[in-house]
């Protein structure tokens, strides 16, 4: 049974091709359009999945779209019918962006595949999401909380999943419908706070390490926590129906302002250093600046209040000991840190792609396990995206001019005359690792190109930048001159199974949060001076732990790695700059090379060099 | 119609940017936009070019219009306090690559027109936009986009294989691009009578339903999609 998955006009547009029950293929949008969150539709990933399961659309069991449209439509018009008079230009920019196309779905899916109507299907999102989260689990029976920004009308859903007769069955237990959403309110301050609404929310966690919870108890009445355990969110601070279109209206109301104080100038960078210097850590910190991070702390600890008593609610209602978190504030890291310590489940499972992206995943999914029930043995890798043939674009780079491109260099790097490049291919890919583990020792900044991308956004190794964790100075340029992001952003560690025990507390083979680098982890001490780079101020890591059967060239460079270094880690983070999506093509890689001070790229078994003069 | 252009881009799109630095930080993003568009249209053709030295070529090419999309962000960061929403367009190839060679030169042609266009755009937004940051950058990328239209035109006619024909197609896309003009103004006008009857709507049904809807909205947990029927509160029973 081939099942294709569908989520799009939302944020992180996808595809998935479900065989049989097993996922086959899954990508996101922005990896073929080059626009970061990219919400049109899927159409070059819908055309990579179809190629990659050798299949026309008209062969195709079913087509799932991740969400119910007519049912969204419903919240939006009563959001926006809700903030009469005030709500007007919304509302009617709403209604003609769905006139226009969304509400339109089924059609445009019917019209793009060329396959009748009748085989395409609307799951609502919140259940997509657990359908994902749990089949993807290693457990028969799981709770499963899906912390979603919103969907039809469910902002966060409290289900549970099991297999009865070999088929995928979800209960759900209780949902908690917009305007109440933990997620809406970490948009709107991430909108006070200065950063792009869908693109700074991470930005908050990391931006909380630096503050304290001043402001908690103003949270706490902003998310209010019931005695049963599931919360409220108080409307009069917020105007959710602005986020729901785009361009975005500003989605809090002054009352928010008023207690929280003015919204930041993005204009005005932060002065937080991730890994500060010793004379940046002697500098006094300017209290405008100090009030965001408080704020950022502040919603921190809230969310994390709401979300534990969430927990327990749905252990108490579910009896499972086993947790599948999905929905996206999963992705937030120092969350599922919380949950994993203080929450009263004892294992935790999140999908790789927790966002609306791998709903695609989720939906198709849930129709295949459901109706053809569920395959004896699969397993969730986050590899299912395109693989490429770099031969071609290796031979093109022998005809480049490389003092052409510092004039088109990236703003802020170095200019560097008389560069010229080197190309080394090697027939085995084990006779390249000790140059390039050379490299790294060396300081030199490598962009990692192997084999398929990644479905989610998350980099795991193969779209990577590497480099030394023992060097901050490495680390900052990676952060300046090839990344373009702020300082107060930590870098994730990724290391071997073998040596992870001696940077995190890990017995036994790693769990997949820790695979899949989806929770911060505190480092040990002694470790601290090999990995100075990767450990956040507040003395934390963000691991991947990276096993031979996973990524087996991964697994390698750190090896040769910790052969020179003492330890088997690597710095890294995801092959993109600012703004811009992982790379997906070797096309894509080459650019962010040309641009950048990026020093070597390793295509499959092809390392390029800039050699200085 | 391009005289009258660069007539309102020198005139009234100056005094329209500077009433509002927001507009600025808008027009200046949807030229970034434009540009990665465009880098992401050649990048999408490069994947049917075997030839290295071709190959090597068009990814400057490329490489080029990304830098200066970047360009434009940067230079439009300064004018607001909190950045606009970049938007998003649909990706739509301009090449197709099933006609092959045809396919190719019909891309091409779209190409050189429209760095013809974007060239002429850039020197009369470089003259209206007066002495700052964006000016230098509209500068600078006019000399690459004069650069881009030579490229282009070599192209053009090594593929059709003589400069009547590539001439012949430069026609006929400017034809075409005349045609997607007149169809956008009549989506635009059209837009007008929609707007007036969604604000009728807006207002009477907003009137009648404001208050339950806010009633309904404000207390906890009323889910109200078909597969959504339960209420905070209450638990689903067992299946």
């Amino acid at each position: 049974m081939d099942v294709l998955g569908i989520s799009a006009h939302s944020f992180d547009s996808a595809a998935a091709l479900v065989r049989d029950g097993a996922v086959l293929a899954a990508a996101t949008e922005e990896r073929f359009t080059r626009q970061r969150h990219d919400p049109n539709f899927p159409r070059f990933a819908v055309e990579y999945c179809l190629a990659e399961g050798q299949l026309a659309a008209h062969q195709l069991d079913a087509v799932v779209f991740f969400e119910d449209p007519p049912a969204k439509l419903s919240r939006i018009l009563a959001a926006g019918l809700a903030g009469f008079p005030g709500s007007a230009p919304g509302f009617i920019r709403s209604a003609k962006t769905w006139l226009e196309g969304k509400l339109w779905v089924r059609e445009e899916i019917s019209r793009q595949l060329d396959i009748h109507p009748n085989k395409i299907r609307f799951l609502p999102r919140h259940r997509s999401h657990a359908a994902q989260a749990f089949t993807g689990s290693p457990f028969e029976q799981a709770a499963i909380l899906v912390l979603d920004n919103v969907g039809e009308w469910a902002a966060t859903a409290l289900c549970s999943g099991a297999y009865v007769d070999g088929k995928l069955q979800i209960t759900e237990h209780q949902l908690i419908s917009y305007p109440h959403s933990l997620g809406l309110v970490v948009k709107a301050f991430t909108d006070l706070l200065g950063f792009r609404v869908d693109e700074g929310e991470r930005c908050l966690g990391d931006l909380a390490a630096f503050g304290e919870p001043l402001f908690a108890s103003r949270m706490r009445n902003v998310i209010q926590v019931q005695e049963d355990g599931t919360y409220r969110v108080d409307p009069a601070y917020f105007r959710f129906e602005n986020i729901d279109e785009r361009p975005f209206g500003r989605p809090w109301k002054r009352a928010l302002r008023d207690r929280f104080g003015p919204p930041r100038d993005a204009r005005r960078p932060l002065p937080f250093r991730s890994v500060p210097q010793d004379d940046e850590r002697r500098q006094p910190v300017d209290p405008r600046d100090k009030r965001f991070a408080d704020i950022a702390c502040s919603l921190q600890v809230v969310l994390e209040e709401a979300v534990l008593a969430l927990c327990g609610r749905l252990h108490r209602l579910t009896g499972a000991d086993a947790l599948c978190l999905t929905g996206r504030l999963a992705k937030s890291l120092e969350l599922v840190r919380r949950i994993r310590e203080d929450g009263p489940f004892s294992d935790i499972f999140i999908p790789p792609e927790p966002g609306e992206g791998g709903c695609a995943e989720g939906a198709a999914l849930y129709v295949s396990h459901t109706t053809a029930g569920t395959p004896a043995t699969w397993s969730t890798t986050p590899f299912l995206g395109k693989r490429y043939d770099v031969e071609r674009d290796v031979a093109s780079v022998s005809f480049a001019n490389p003092s052409y491109w510092q004039r088109f260099r990236k703003r802020g790097t170095r200019s560097i005359h008389g560069m010229r490049i080197d190309i080394e291919t090697h027939e085995r890919f084990e006779d390249l690792l000790a140059g390039v583990a050379d490299d790294l020792m060396g300081g030199r900044i490598i962009g990692w190109f192997q084999g398929r991308f990644e479905s989610g956004s998350t980099a795991l190794g193969a779209r990577s930048l590497l480099a030394d964790p023992a060097s901050v100075a490495t680390a900052r340029r990676l952060s300046t001159s090839v990344k373009g992001r702020p300082l107060y952003r930590p870098f994730g560690l990724t290391i071997t199974a073998e040596e992870a025990g001696r940077v995190i507390d890990l017995e036994g083979p790693p769990p997949s949060w820790l695979r899949w680098r989806q929770s911060t982890v505190r480092a040990r001490a002694e470790s601290v001076p090999l990995i100075r780079a990767a450990v956040h101020i507040d003395g934390t890591v963000r691991p991947q732990v990276v096993t031979r059967s996973e990524s087996e060239r991964l697994h390698a460079l750190l090896v040769a790695h910790g052969q020179r270094s003492g330890l088997s880690a690597l710095l890294t983070t995801g092959f993109n700059e600012a703004d811009f999506p992982l790379v997906g093509s070797p096309a894509d890689a080459l650019i962010i090379f040309m641009r950048t001070e990026l020093d070597a790229l390793v295509l499959d078994r092809t390392v390029i060099r800039k050699v200085l003069p | 119609m391009a005289l009258v252009r660069k007539l309102l881009i020198r005139t009234i799109f100056p005094v329209n940017w500077r009433l509002r630095p927001r507009r600025i930080a808008q027009g200046l993003q949807r030229f970034g936009n434009t540009e990665c568009d465009s880098a992401w249209q050649i990048l999408y053709a490069l994947e049917s070019i075997d030839d290295p030295r071709t190959r090597a070529m068009v990814l400057q090419h490329a490489f080029e219009e990304i830098h200066h999309g970047a360009e434009f962000f940067r230079v439009a960061l300064p004018y607001v306090p909190r950045l606009p929403y970049r938007y998003l367009p649909q990706r739509d190839p301009l090449f197709d690559p099933s006609r092959g060679a045809a396919g190719l030169a019909d891309f091409l042609a779209y190409a050189h027109v429209g760095e013809i266009d974007v060239f002429d755009q850039f020197d009369s937004y470089a003259a209206g936009i007066g002495n700052c940051p964006a000016q230098a950058v509209f500068r600078e990328s006019k000399l690459d986009e004069d650069g881009h239209v030579g490229l282009t035109w070599n192209l053009l006619v090594a593929v059709t294989g003589s400069e009547k024909k590539a001439r012949l197609l430069i026609w006929k896309t400017r034809a075409r691009r005349i045609w997607e003009a007149w169809l956008r103004l009549g989506k635009g006008m059209g837009e007008l009578p929609l707007t007036l009857i969604l604000l009728a709507l807006y207002c009477t049904f907003g009137l009648l339903t404001v208050l339950p809807l806010r009633r309904r909205l404000a207390s906890v947990g009323t889910a109200a999609s078909r597969d959504n029927r339960l209420a905070i509160g209450e638990v689903a029973p067992a299946r």
